[in-house]
């Protein structure tokens, strides 16, 4: 071997080693030269840059939300898991951490005579049997906290419990036929077929990059629409996108052609104040970019070059029943507006549903404790110290589309923020207790 | 939308996500979505370090970092450890878009150098510390004046810790080009420092 290739391989040798985390001592075949070498790579290797602990999670957080969003697509049907071990394979255990599960909060509802609701939409109330207590159970994460952490609530905490109403989900029937229906009103041809052993019906047009698919959720009749390759969310050159104000509206006719408009929603105005457009793709998902006035994304001051546009806008509309808002996996009515105003991916998991009881709940204090006592839903990161609950508002908790769902059931959900041992921020934070009263 | 797998469709429940395990398990165990998390876990430290060397700024670093893992989950349903270690398949994906983005916004790795490690205070920084920063910004410019591909090379080696054969597949040279260049990259780094080194004094 060439002396110059000799010096290359060791030097190689000797940098996996460094890299490696080696403590390595140089013999005395060791050349000045590479020796020097050695020297500046260990150089380099000390200036390395680490991300920073809040990027890391805020990144962690959006990419776990989109899991929860894909969720449905991706997961398996040759054997189902249940919904708690899915959520639980989504977010990594801390080795550290003592997890508190305390999921399956499966509410033991005591009725005597189930009063129905006769309220608004009128009607003589029907006589039914009463559900179940296991059909009013309400399936959350995995509760995972680290073992010192604590609370404190700068939010006034209601200690008045209260009524709220149960839904009835009302199941529709999917078959490849209406799939087919839907698929003509968005410009598919040819007819669709059962896929994943029968949990989903799918139609396709188009071939390669221009491939699009329609799949519906037999379970829920959750609707995903869009194109195969994510190129289109996430173009290689800067697509021309339309102002926010107009892919709203594009949004708003896509969802009204494909008849996908909830009941309240068939005036754009009458939801408009809770639709927001977020900016998406490109270089401008973190947070400071994603605020629903910007007209494009701004440049941060301190950089000499304004960062790329986004790929599309994000147009989230909001996902309401009888006026609570929904949360959870299975509450999304999503659409991207990309590249010359086209809808290029929709996510519509909008589920009929009517009142049939009003059940007392827990007060927010007793939820709150429910939740410092690991009964609830909380996911924080390993070195959160103190969770620091900002609202607390009852909403609506909705499955993921995969899942068949009887009834939508309130549950308390928690805002705020993780503080490390220093008191600062670590991320924000979104968690769960059940709400209704047990007796 | 979303293709499923072959190895999704045989996916068999509980995915160990001890961190250590992450690569190894990826592979065994298909490349199930919970998989994902353990392989941002494990591997975002390199990809950020990556991109934070070509593009010279922490702040970009971050955006562009957010980007490489949200295409890699659009694409996971694709992804195939057969083909390519998830380290690699990563930061293959992350070449790209840095590629991509450096040719769009005409900006190559010359960036202020107060912004190179993130390093920005408006405090005087005592002596100790100032002399540190000040060999930072030496580092950085000496590597924003090498030719592109070398920039390349020295950062998948020092950012994204890929060995030669995988940098080789990443950047479509032989692994003993790698090597070399590699070699001849430190030398020319060494070589602009010292020369700083000598002027300062």
């Amino acid at each position: 071997m060439k002396k110059g290739k000799y010096t290359e391989k060791q030097f190689i040798e000797y940098l996996d080693r460094l890299l490696a985390g080696e403590e390595i001592s140089l013999g005395d075949d060791v050349s000045d030269d590479l020796r020097s070498a050695l020297e500046h790579a260990r150089k380099m290797l000390a200036f390395r840059e680490e991300p920073s602990p809040a990027f890391r999670a805020d990144l962690r957080n959006r990419l776990l939300r989109q899991i929860a969003e894909k969720q449905p697509a991706v997961y398996p049907t040759a054997k189902r898991e249940g919904f708690r071990e899915r959520i639980a394979n989504l977010f990594p255990p801390r080795p550290v951490l003592v997890a508190v599960t305390s999921t399956a909060l499966v509410v033991l509802l005591a009725f005597i005579g189930v009063v129905w609701y006769s309220g608004r939409y009128g009607g003589a109330p029907e006589q039914a049997a009463a559900p179940s207590a296991a059909e009013y159970s309400v399936r959350l994460p995995t509760n995972i906290i680290p073992e010192d952490v604590t609370f404190t609530a700068k939010t006034s905490l209601s200690a008045k419990p209260g009524q709220a109403a149960v839904y009835e989900i009302k199941n529709s029937d999917v078959t490849t036929q209406s799939v087919t229906a839907l698929g003509r009103k968005l410009g598919f041809s040819g007819q669709a077929g059962l896929t994943d052993d029968g949990t989903k019906i799918v139609i396709s047009s188009g071939e390669g990059d221009d491939m699009r698919e329609l799949i519906v959720w037999t379970a829920s009749g959750a609707v995903e629409y869009g194109y195969v390759e994510p190129d289109k969310l996430y173009t290689q050159y800067t697509p021309e996108l339309p102002s926010q104000q107009q892919a709203e509206l594009i949004a708003y006719d896509f969802l009204q052609q494909a008849d996908l408009l909830p009941p309240a929603y068939q005036s754009l105005a009458k939801i408009k104040d809770e639709t927001t457009v977020i900016a998406g793709g490109g270089y401008s998902v973190s947070p400071r970019y994603a605020a629903p006035a910007v007209e494009a994304a701004p440049s941060a001051p301190s950089e000499p070059s304004a960062p790329p546009a986004p790929t599309y806008w994000l147009v989230d509309f909001p996902y309401q029943i009888d006026g609570s808002s929904a949360t959870g996996p299975g509450s999304k009515i999503e659409v991207s507006v990309g590249d010359g105003g086209e809808v290029v991916r929709m996510l519509w998991s909008w589920r009929q549903m009517s009142p049939i009881s009003d059940l007392n709940i827990i007060s927010e204090k007793q939820a709150y404790q429910e939740l410092i006592q690991g009964h609830g839903s909380l996911d924080v990161p390993l070195d959160c110290r103190k969770v620091v609950v900002e609202q607390v508002q009852l909403k609506y908790w909705l499955d993921p589309p995969s899942e068949k769902q009887s009834y939508a059931v309130p549950v308390y959900e928690f805002t705020g923020q993780c503080l490390d041992k220093n008191g600062n921020h670590l991320e924000d934070f979104t968690a769960w207790t059940r709400a209704l009263a047990t007796n | 939308m979303i293709e499923i797998p072959n190895v999704l469709k045989c996916y068999n429940g509980i995915l160990s996500r001890e961190k250590t395990l992450a690569d190894k398990n990826i592979a065994h165990h298909g490349t199930a979505i919970s998989g994902f998390t353990a392989l941002y876990e494990e591997h975002m430290t390199y990809v950020f370090r990556y991109i934070n060397y070509r593009v010279g700024n922490r702040n970009e670093a971050e955006d562009l970092t957010s980007l490489v893992f949200e295409k890699a989950l659009a694409a996971f349903h694709r992804y195939d450890s057969k083909k390519a270690a998830p380290q690699t398949w990563l930061l293959t994906i992350a070449r790209n878009t840095v590629t991509d983005y450096l040719r769009k916004s005409s900006k190559r790795n010359t960036m202020p150098l107060e912004n190179a490690f993130g390093i920005q205070s408006d405090d005087p920084p005592p002596q100790e510390e100032a002399e540190r920063r000040e060999e930072y910004e030496r580092l950085r410019l000496c590597l924003a004046i090498l030719p592109q591909r070398e920039q390349e090379i020295i950062s998948l080696k020092f950012g994204g810790e890929l060995n030669n054969r995988q940098i080789s597949s990443v950047v479509g040279l032989s692994e003993n080009n790698v090597g070399t260049i590699l070699f001849r990259a430190i030398c020319k780094l060494r070589n602009c420092f010292k020369d700083w080194s000598n002027e300062k004094r």
